[in-house]
């Protein structure tokens, strides 16, 4: 066939393509005309490829070959519909995908505590470590018997602190997932550097002998905040695995799996960083409240979200998740038309 | 009549028509397994994009921490809800600028747009919410790692593109769509090719040079297909000669029906 008669027999189908596609996203199509629209999208597609092999660098074959690329985009979808919404989301998804991962927020969990005790016990030998961390204001102020968190409640208005706080918590949460795609280094980093510091300042504390109080402080907020962060890191180091060993697996397909856990465990914490803030501000500082209380209300909290995340009534065999090793239909084209 | 016909030469070399930036396995396989070149962008693009998105979100951030002042001096509110509301503001347009755009143009956000990028999934289709949601949680660590990654990936993917599966394209209209009606039977395709690339881009071109290579196509219709040139009017510029004795219309002028 020449280009000629190529174009004046196709071309009246192409134009109704390329209206049709304009319509689709304009109003809802009936079944009948999205079934004359792929239709056309395959004929399109069709012509596409002979213009790509006959007639290649011609008016025809890029016009075909941007009608192909729309048509594709308006009809492939890869949407895996999420099953019963937020709740299904909170009650089954998270928990099941927390418990997958428990292994690897144990590794996590064993890297934080490591990296603490290192901070406590180099701060202990070398107080000037906490210098680092805290700075030479609060370092003073230690000296003098105050504690640097006072100012959270004196000088700092609480709605300020709560939305402070809260932010900052969350972005090294994800910072600690994100850090997954650098092989885990970053994660690492983020871990170990958290858990240096906090050595560091019970260390220091220590040495001016104020660790009661320090820990008066923490004991609120502090089991759920490192538990979040050590969970936002596990799902990094998920990320890192999918990277690292993809085994028989094309690459990129294992990463997408490993990507669409680490992203759940990441979902599931988000909320709670909010109720920290909360906590971190209205309880922790209050001087007012007995150190009892802010223990028993951390330690509640944690076992609260633990029950959350590990909710042993839900299912053990979670459903909607593909388990990384199943081969999924990434990477093919699943348009059913 | 147009004096003694070229040898047609620059006629049946491979025209240089991949101005769109297809690169090495840009293909997708859609229905059929039938392939369709995708125009995949580069790290030059893509960087001029992000640019331009920085640039953006950096003055909304601007605009938006001080029209909370602003705002928080006029309903005079207390200046602990005002540094609230302004970090949370802050914290949320950082994180959502990307994505919130992704999901609301389907795959683009401004400085796509003004570079005519676009993101979509492996297959060329539209990425799902979570895909972009996660290609931009990445962000911060591609702001290091994004350029060699790009530079690197055959498919100038960053690592938010590989995690999420995604793959950004150009966008782009391309050149207003030319036809030519009348076109000697034995032309291919590049000679197709390299007459409607010198039709549509003459107006972009110096008018002597695009006579000059008019001319030389002119020559050796004159020598093998002289009938095409028999209404052809005197005295006209060898381009205009060209297009009319091809019968070129440009499609984008002509209203579709």
């Amino acid at each position: 066939m020449d280009y000629q008669r190529f174009v004046q027999q196709r071309q009246d189908r192409w134009r109704r393509f390329e209206s049709e596609l304009a319509e689709l996203s304009r109003y809802q199509l009936s079944f009948r005309q999205l079934e004359q629209l792929a239709f056309t999208y395959r004929q399109v597609l069709h012509d596409q490829a002979l213009a790509a092999t006959r007639f290649p660098g011609t008016p025809a074959h890029r016009l075909l070959r941007r009608l192909a690329l729309s048509g594709t985009r308006a009809l492939v979808r890869q949407e895996r519909r999420a099953k019963g919404g937020i709740a299904h989301f909170f009650f089954r998804t998270f928990p099941a995908t927390f418990r997958r991962a428990l292994p690897v927020i144990g590794v996590a969990v064993a890297l934080f505590l490591v990296s603490t005790l290192f901070g406590f016990g180099f701060t202990l030998a070398q107080p000037s470590l906490g210098l680092l961390f805290l700075g030479p204001e609060a370092v003073e102020g230690l000296a003098q018997g105050e504690m640097w968190t006072d100012a959270l409640v004196t000088s700092i208005p609480p709605a300020a602190s709560t939305s402070m706080i809260a932010t900052n918590n969350v972005g090294v949460g994800i910072t600690a997932f994100a850090g997954g795609i650098t092989a885990g280094f970053l994660t690492t980093y983020v871990l170990v550097l958290n858990g240096i510091m906090l050595g560091s300042v019970v260390g220091i504390t220590m040495h001016f002998s104020m660790q009661g109080r320090l820990l008066e402080f923490i004991s609120a907020h502090g089991p759920l905040e490192l538990s979040l962060i050590m969970i936002c890191a596990a799902a990094g180091y998920l990320l890192a695995r999918g990277l690292v060993t993809a085994g028989d697996e094309p690459r990129a397909r294992r990463l997408g799996a490993a990507a669409r856990e680490a992203g759940i465990l990441l979902a599931g914490c988000l909320p709670w960083f909010v109720v920290l803030a909360f906590i971190e501000t209205l309880i922790s500082p209050q001087p007012y409240l007995s150190p009892g209380f802010k223990l028993s209300v951390g330690l509640a909290f944690e076992a609260f979200f633990l029950f959350f995340a590990l909710n042993p009534f839900s299912p053990p065999e979670a459903e909607g998740l593909l388990p990384s090793t199943a081969a999924s239909p990434q990477g093919v084209a699943t348009a059913d038309v | 009549m147009w004096g003694t016909p070229m040898s047609g030469e620059g006629i049946h070399r491979e025209p240089s028509m991949e101005q769109e930036g297809i690169g090495i396995d840009g293909t997708l396989l859609a229905l059929d397994n039938i392939e369709v070149e995708l125009p995949l962008a580069g790290l030059g693009s893509r960087t001029l994009a992000a640019i331009l998105d920085y640039l953006l979100l950096s003055c909304l951030l601007f605009i938006c921490l001080f029209g909370m002042i602003f705002l928080a001096g006029a309903l005079s509110l207390g200046e602990g809800w005002a540094a609230a509301i302004i970090l949370v503001l802050l914290f949320v347009l950082q994180w959502t600028y990307f994505f919130a755009q992704e999901i609301y143009w389907e795959g683009r956000t401004v400085g796509k747009m003004a570079a005519k990028l676009r993101v979509v999934d492996a297959t060329g289709g539209r990425a799902t919410n979570g895909a972009l949601v996660l290609r931009n949680l990445v962000r911060q660590v591609d702001l290091l790692t994004g350029i060699p990654s790009m530079a690197i990936d055959r498919r100038s993917r960053r690592l938010g593109d590989l995690v999420a599966g995604t793959l950004v394209i150009h966008d782009r209209d391309p050149r207003p769509a030319l036809e030519l009606q009348r076109l000697p039977s034995h032309w291919g395709a590049a000679d197709i090719a390299v007459t409607e690339a010198l039709l549509a881009r003459a107006p972009e071109l110096e008018s002597h040079r695009a006579d000059e290579m008019a001319l030389r196509l002119l020559r050796r219709l004159d020598a093998e297909n002289p009938e095409l040139l028999a209404d052809v009017p005197q005295g006209i510029s060898p381009l205009a000669a060209l297009g009319t004795a091809l019968r070129a219309i440009d499609q984008h002028q002509i209203p579709m029906s």
